[in-house]
This record gives structure tokens, C-alpha cells and sequence, in this order.
């Protein structure tokens, strides 16, 4: 069994991925055929769903309340985290932390993809942080610039497992 | 009504519209998204610029590397044997370009002429698509215009193609760049080749899929049959920088005209379907940027004459200086073209680049011609997949140099500029460099370009061609989505007043 396989069986769990200060690296690095479980999500023939800037098919607000009123998910960021300057990120009309924030208390992991999300990346030096530092907990972590899809795909499967596998 | 986020684009992206008596009266597009690079450039060794601009962008994940590069070979007086540049051009090629323009195409574009999209926004539409018999049925096997919108959504046949194209055109291109997206084999004067045989097993890979490519290309032909005239035309003023070096280029700044205009597609500055140049360095010369009465500060003139003498203007991305002044004035952005008489505002993207090779001759790919229709949305969702069917030839028929990737040198300046076109359009890295240390560096991409009046102007004016009841901004929304819009490279310092309007 190879992970994409094994994400399949363990997904049971919609994905929120949130783009911050991003360059969508990894967004366009998942959006890719081979895997399944992933092109199930993308194709909308999953029973889960991927809410994902990249993908989804409503703008607008429909498409933020459809992020908001998730109950069952596991949150992917994205990119860099503008700690102090939160009006350089807006998704809607919220900033891209308050947006975190929210969907970070609800969710029942967190997963920060490439180096950006991991601790600020290559911007970090402009004064930007990691989602771990920014939410003061540890989450899990995919370094990488970008981050590699298998790893992304593995490291999913490791969150919705609760890190047991 | 203001539609933010803005889904399937790269990044984050929202537009205002107004709609009255059945068309769209104004509109104003939003970036709201905002990093830094040129700060982060400033100071910094000038070989770290490729490294670092490379990640500006994700989607278009080459384009900044390679334009930086070329900027570095002008500023250090380094140039790439023939070797070098057949491998980088194939590469560059299959990603960004190819893999780029089926993912805009048909995971983003697509949806919005899909029958769940269609039949629920424009019944009248879809009524006439059920109604339609396509016109290429024998090569793509849809018989009526609604059946191949079945396909385009999300489960749909055309959609479950595009993803493995795109998938297949960014693994191949991996064998030359090493990774994608940010490419780690391009280095100043070359490129380091870890397999020789990469381009015959690009073509090999390439032939496997040559159905498939030629299907996508007569779907869209299908849609530019059915769209036409539906959508608002802007007129036929268009920028290239062109596309792949050939063997003549040598970096070096008053060659730029030469080996500029032996590009596989060259540079054109086209006004009113006429052509005003296609010498690349009177185009980037003619580059101007204003952010008048934003909160940015002012910059002074440094830079008057280009290394040829030529005079530089104050708005010239050489001279330009981003430093913030505050949060509360305005952040309006604005590019402008210079043609030596006045300035406009030409769009870019892949009907200039087919526009410019037009002039020279025939344009065909997959025995379709293709003829300049007009600027509007489906022609440029039909021009992005051409394009795809274009480079497939380019590569398949490149008999390429395994033996030369020495680099060469010539003599170094102070002032440099590298310029290409990304998927989207022309993109252009300006450095004054002194002693290797970066001074100055200033992006304008082709996302700046056409967001800087295309996008608009293409919206008002517009005809509501929706019939639900409940507005959703769909013609908006293609329009947005058919410049293919990259706000991560838009923003990598500056941004659209709508940043402004939020910190407000």
C-alpha cells in the first residue's frame, strides 16, 4: 500500500487549505494526477471535499461560509503569516490570521506546508512567521520550497490518523 | 457587488462590479495579498537575485529564475553556448508555458464553461449549446456544443486530461530544471544538464500524449466558435517580449535589438493591429510606471541615460524607488508603454504572442490556422491552448545541441534587464548593480501589465449574459480569469489601491 492508498482509506475528514503570504507553491505542486485519493477531491467525486482558493468552484462569500461553517476538518496553510501587519493578507473580508485563527480552533489538526507556512521561508526576513509561531502550538509541519507533494500527501495521511500511524 | 475571493486564480483576488440596465459599468480588480521582494533584494550579492526571485511565483515557477538569470548574464557580461539554450528553451517550454496555460485553461477557465455553470447561469446559452452540433466531432468525438460542457466539469473527461497534462508537462520539464516549480539547474552562463538524452525523452513523453493535446485544442475551437462575439473586444494593442532565446543571443544589452527579434516568437509593440517595434529594447525603454498620489514616496531621478546613451525617464523601472510611506494614501499601481509618441496600455499575454508571429507568417499547429479574431475572453482561452499545440511542434521539430553548454563571456554593466514572457506575458527584472551588489531591482509582470487597464476595460461594458436570478458576476469572473491573473507576482512589493483600501 502506498501513501496515496492509505490516504484514501483514512480520509473521512473534509481539507481546508488556506493560502496566506503565498507564492502557491503547493497548492499547484498537489494539483497533480497520480494520487487518487487527491484527484477524487479535485474531481468533487470524494464524499470529502478540498476547499482550496485553487479549486473550488464558488467565489465570494459563498465559498468563505463554506469554509467557516466546516465542523469535521483538518486545516492546511499555506504560506507565510504577516505577524503585526495582518492587512497585508485578506482572504474576503477577513485577514488571512483571523481567518487561521478561527478555522485553527475548530479544526482537528493543522498541517503548515513549505517553508513559508513552516517559519516564514524565504520573507521571513521582512518580518513574517511560521503558523506554529503565530498560533503558539505545534502543528504539522512540511518543509520545502515548495514542499513535496508526496510528503504533503504523507503527512496527511499522518494528521488524520492523530499522528498515530 | 464585490466578488472576493476570487477561486481558481492564483492567489488572492477580488473584484468590485457595478451592473446597471443589464451591463457591467464599473469595475475595480483587487490584490490583496502583499510580501516584498524588491526590499528583500535590495543590498543583497547580485548572484542571489535568481535564487530569490524564483520564489516570488509557484504557478509560473520558472519564469521569474529565467528572467533573472538573463538580467545577471547582461549586468556580469556571461552568455549561454547553443547547448544551454536548447535545453532551457525546451524546458521553459513544457513549465511554465504548456503546463501553465491547460491548468488555466480548463482547472480554472474551464468550470466557468462547464454545463453545471452554463445551464444553471445562462439557461439561453445552454439551450443553444443543446441545440449546437460541434464542428470537429471527428477529432475530439463530442457531437453537440453541450456535450463537451458535460466534460469540462470538475468529473468530466476534459478536466480528468488537463490534470494529467499538466501533471506530464511539469514532470517532463523536471528532467532539464531539476525541480518545479523554481528550477535549480539555470545558472548564469548556462544551465547544468544531468542527462543528456532529456530531450528525446521529453519528445518520447510529449508523442504519448499528442491526442490528447490535439483534442484540448479543438475543444477550445469549438468554444471560440460558440463565445464569439459574446464577449467584450478591447482592440488590437498588444505587448510581447517573445519566447526562447536563439543561437544568436549574447546577453549583451546593445545587441538586445538582434537577438531579441530571432526569439522563436519575437517581441512586438502592436498598436491598433500595427506594428510599432519589435526592437526589445525600445519597448522595456518605453516601460513606464506611475504610483502618483499613492503611499509611496516619491523617487528622484538617478538613472538618465541607458549604457547606449538613450534617455531613461523618471517613471522608467530603472529609476523607480518603492519605498512605503505610509499606510493611508493610495496605492494605485499603474504600467504604461511609451511607443516614442504616447503612452497606452497594450495587454499581453498569448494572442500578442500570436499576434507577433502572425506578422511574420502563417500560424498553425494540429492543421489549424489560426487568425486574429479580436481581444476578448474566449479568444484568449483559445490563444492559451494553441499556444499548447505551438510548443508541442516547437519541441517535437528542435533538433537540439548536445555539446555546447560552455559559457562565454563578453563585458559586464551596471545597468541590466532581462525580460521574457511568462505564460501570462511579458516579464521584466530592471538592476543597477555596483560591484555586484544588487542597488536596485524592480519587477513589472505581465499580471501588473494587464491589471493595469485591460482587465477593466474589458469588464465595463460588458453584457449580463447571466439569467439567474441570483447574480453571481460570472461574466466578470471570466474576464478576470481569461487574463490568467498572478497576484503573487503582481504584489511582490507593491500593490492595487484595493490593499490600501483594506488598511483603511
Amino acid at each position: 500500500m502506498d501513501y496515496c492508498e492509505a490516504l484514501e482509506k483514512v480520509l473521512k475528514s473534509n481539507i481546508v487549505w488556506v493560502e496566506a503570504q503565498s507564492c502557491s507553491g503547493e497548492s499547484i505542486n498537489i494539483l497533480k494526477s497520480g494520487c487518487k485519493a487527491l484527484e477524487d477531491l479535485f474531481f468533487n467525486s470524494s464524499p470529502f471535499k478540498l476547499y482550496s482558493t485553487m479549486c473550488r468552484e464558488k467565489c465570494g462569500k459563498e465559498y468563505l461560509d463554506e469554509l467557516l461553517s466546516q465542523k469535521d476538518f483538518v486545516l492546511v496553510i499555506e504560506g507565510a503569516i504577516p505577524k503585526g501587519k495582518d492587512q497585508l493578507c485578506y482572504i474576503g473580508d477577513m485577514t488571512c490570521t483571523e481567518l487561521i485563527s478561527l478555522l485553527a480552533e475548530k479544526a482537528k489538526a493543522i498541517v503548515a506546508v513549505g517553508s513559508c507556512a513552516v517559519n516564514g521561508g524565504i520573507i521571513r526576513e521582512l518580518g513574517y512567521i511560521g503558523v506554529s509561531e503565530f498560533l503558539g502550538k505545534k502543528v504539522y509541519e512540511v518543509p520545502g520550497c515548495p514542499a513535496s507533494d508526496k510528503m504533503m500527501i504523507a503527512t496527511l495521511y499522518y494528521a488524520l490518523t492523530g499522528g498515530k500511524s | 457587488m464585490k466578488i472576493e475571493p476570487i477561486t481558481r486564480v492564483e492567489g488572492h483576488l477580488g473584484v468590485d462590479v457595478k451592473v446597471e440596465n443589464g451591463y457591467y459599468t464599473d469595475a475595480k480588480v483587487k490584490i490583496t495579498m502583499f510580501r516584498g521582494f524588491e526590499v528583500l533584494l535590495k543590498n543583497k550579492k547580485l548572484n542571489l537575485a535568481p535564487n530569490i526571485t524564483g520564489k516570488i511565483c509557484g504557478v509560473c515557477g520558472a519564469t521569474h529564475t529565467l528572467v533573472s538569470i538573463e538580467a545577471l548574464e547582461m549586468a556580469n557580461g556571461i552568455y549561454p553556448s547553443s547547448g544551454s539554450i536548447d535545453f532551457r528553451n525546451v524546458a521553459y517550454a513544457l513549465a511554465d508555458i504548456m503546463y501553465n496555460n491547460v491548468t488555466v485553461a480548463f482547472l480554472f477557465e474551464g468550470i466557468d464553461f462547464s454545463s453545471p455553470f452554463v445551464a444553471s447561469l445562462t439557461q439561453s446559452t445552454f439551450e443553444r449549446a443543446l441545440n449546437t452540433y460541434t464542428l470537429y466531432r471527428d477529432i475530439h468525438g463530442y457531437t453537440k456544443v453541450s456535450d463537451l460542457m458535460d466534460q469540462l466539469y470538475y468529473k468530466g473527461e476534459i478536466y480528468k486530461t488537463a490534470l494529467k497534462l499538466s501533471t506530464k508537462f511539469r514532470d517532463l520539464a523536471t528532467m532539464i530544471w531539476l525541480r518545479y516549480p523554481q528550477p535549480v539547474s539555470l545558472r548564469v552562463g548556462g544551465i547544468e544538464i544531468r542527462d543528456l538524452e532529456a530531450v528525446d525523452k521529453i519528445k518520447k513523453g510529449l508523442k504519448e500524449v499528442e491526442k490528447d493535446i490535439e483534442k484540448l485544442i479543438y475543444i477550445s475551437a469549438e468554444l471560440r466558435e460558440f463565445y464569439k462575439g459574446v464577449y467584450k473586444d478591447i482592440g488590437a494593442n498588444f505587448v510581447t517580449y517573445g519566447l526562447f532565446e536563439s543561437h544568436d543571443y549574447n546577453a549583451r544589452y546593445e545587441d538586445m535589438d538582434k537577438w531579441a527579434e530571432k526569439r522563436f516568437i519575437p517581441p512586438a509593440l502592436i498598436k491598433n493591429g500595427e506594428l510599432i517595434t519589435r526592437n526589445l529594447r525600445d519597448i522595456l525603454l518605453g516601460v513606464r510606471v506611475y504610483t502618483d498620489g499613492t503611499a509611496y514616496e516619491d523617487w528622484k531621478q538617478s538613472v538618465f541615460e541607458d549604457p547606449l546613451g538613450n534617455k531613461v525617464d523618471l517613471h522608467h523601472p530603472w529609476n523607480k524607488e518603492t519605498v512605503l510611506k505610509n499606510f493611508t494614501g493610495d496605492y494605485l499601481f499603474t504600467v504604461k508603454q511609451y511607443d516614442g509618441r504616447e503612452e497606452f496600455s497594450p495587454s499581453t499575454g498569448d494572442i500578442a504572442r500570436l499576434y507577433s508571429l502572425r506578422l511574420k507568417g502563417k500560424v498553425k499547429t494540429f492543421n489549424y490556422d489560426w487568425e486574429y479574431v479580436a481581444n476578448d475572453v474566449i479568444e484568449r482561452l483559445f490563444a492559451r491552448v494553441f499556444m499548447i499545440g505551438m510548443l508541442y511542434d516547437y519541441i517535437m521539430n528542435l533538433e537540439e545541441n548536445k555539446k555546447d553548454f560552455s559559457p562565454n563571456t563578453s563585458k559586464g554593466q551596471d545597468l541590466a534587464v532581462g525580460a521574457h514572457d511568462a505564460p501570462r506575458g511579458g516579464n521584466a527584472h530592471w538592476i543597477v548593480q555596483k560591484g555586484g551588489v544588487i542597488q536596485r531591482y524592480q519587477i513589472v509582470t505581465p499580471t501588473d501589465r494587464n491589471f493595469s487597464d485591460p482587465v477593466k476595460m474589458s469588464i465595463i461594458g460588458q453584457k449580463v449574459t447571466e439569467e439567474a436570478e441570483k447574480f453571481e458576476g460570472l461574466d466578470a469572473l471570466r474576464v478576470v480569469r481569461s487574463f490568467d491573473p498572478c497576484s503573487a507576482c503582481a504584489v511582490h512589493i507593491f500593490t492595487d489601491k484595493s490593499v490600501l483600501e483594506k488598511l483603511l
